[in-house]
């Protein structure tokens, strides 16, 4: 049982740290314009942060426990675009102090995901009730 | 079953749309990468100063430190020799910048009236001035380089701020 429980617990975060990068790309790629392969605009960003948020909803099940998991699911996303902006100074390619602001970046992503990620999952659990 | 069966099934949209993310982000890390080396490694420095009548020969040296083949589109600078203004020179030929170092030869015919000026004498071209003086003439330069990126005509430019003495 207890076993059972850890191996869901497990998935889920798979799950969710999947949806990260997905979520994480579509800023970078916003942010990065022409240095991406596909260059998404800021509506699609918004888009795919409601999407994701109604993923999680549809594989979690619950509203309660899927609106904390799109709040983890923001965060993580946030922590893998700010490593996106603060590795190349880590290479020293970009002073250190640069690379950290780059970084914050990070924070104007989790203002605009976050909330359209949990009004995403309040959608899906309007129309898909638990 | 039927909640298993739907976690598994989004569980492998989600991988599907994530592989193809994680690759699409390792391509654009390292054009953001190779970007940061073109913008921040590139250098351009004056390496030599020649003087042929009243045209000034100057080399450049431009370092791409990316794998990037960049273009050099205009070089802009102001002469001054010994405080004098020389004249505002530009070339606008487009020059292959390969990785590694390359070098731009730059011909700038300074006007009579300036040449008058800095050597006081009519009929006196710059090089006999300099060949005749002893101590020699200091030639600063401050202009840039417009360096164009392998997009959708995106520039860059990097400042060139130099002095020689040419005896």
């Amino acid at each position: 049982m207890k076993g059972d429980n850890l191996k869901e617990h497990l998935w889920e975060a798979g799950y969710l740290i999947l949806l990260a990068v997905i979520l994480s790309y579509c800023w970078v790629s916003f942010r990065m314009e022409v240095l991406s392969p596909v260059s998404f605009g800021f509506p699609f960003v918004v888009l795919v942060a409601a999407v994701c948020g109604a993923l999680v909803y549809l594989f979690i099940g619950e509203v309660r426990r899927a609106f904390y998991a799109c709040i983890v699911m923001c965060a993580v996303g946030c922590v893998i675009t700010a490593l996106f902006f603060y590795l190349p100074s880590f290479q020293g390619l970009l002073p250190e102090q640069m690379g950290a602001l780059r970084s914050l970046d990070s924070v104007l992503m989790a203002i605009f995901v976050i909330p359209f990620s949990a009004a995403g999952s309040f959608v899906a659990a309007y129309l898909f009730p638990e | 079953m039927e909640q298993k069966n739907r976690k598994l099934i989004l569980t492998v949209v989600v991988l599907l749309f994530a592989s193809v993310t994680i690759i699409f982000m390792k391509t654009t890390f390292d054009n953001y990468t190779e970007f940061l080396r073109a913008i921040h490694g590139m250098e351009g420095y004056l390496i030599d100063l020649e003087i042929e009548g009243n045209t000034v020969v100057l080399t450049f040296r431009f370092k791409n430190e990316s794998t990037w083949e960049l273009y050099l589109v205009n070089v802009q600078f102001n002469l001054y020799a010994n405080r004098e203004f020389m004249g505002n020179f530009d070339t606008r030929k487009r020059v292959l910048l390969e990785t590694g170092e390359t070098e731009v030869v730059v011909s700038a015919e300074v006007h009579p009236r300036y040449v008058k000026e800095l050597t006081g004498q009519e009929d006196t071209t710059l090089q006999s001035f300099v060949h005749d003086r002893s101590g020699g003439i200091t030639w600063v330069l401050y202009g840039g380089a417009v360096i164009e990126l392998p997009f959708e005509e995106e520039t860059r430019n990097i400042d060139i701020i130099e002095q020689w003495v040419s005896t």
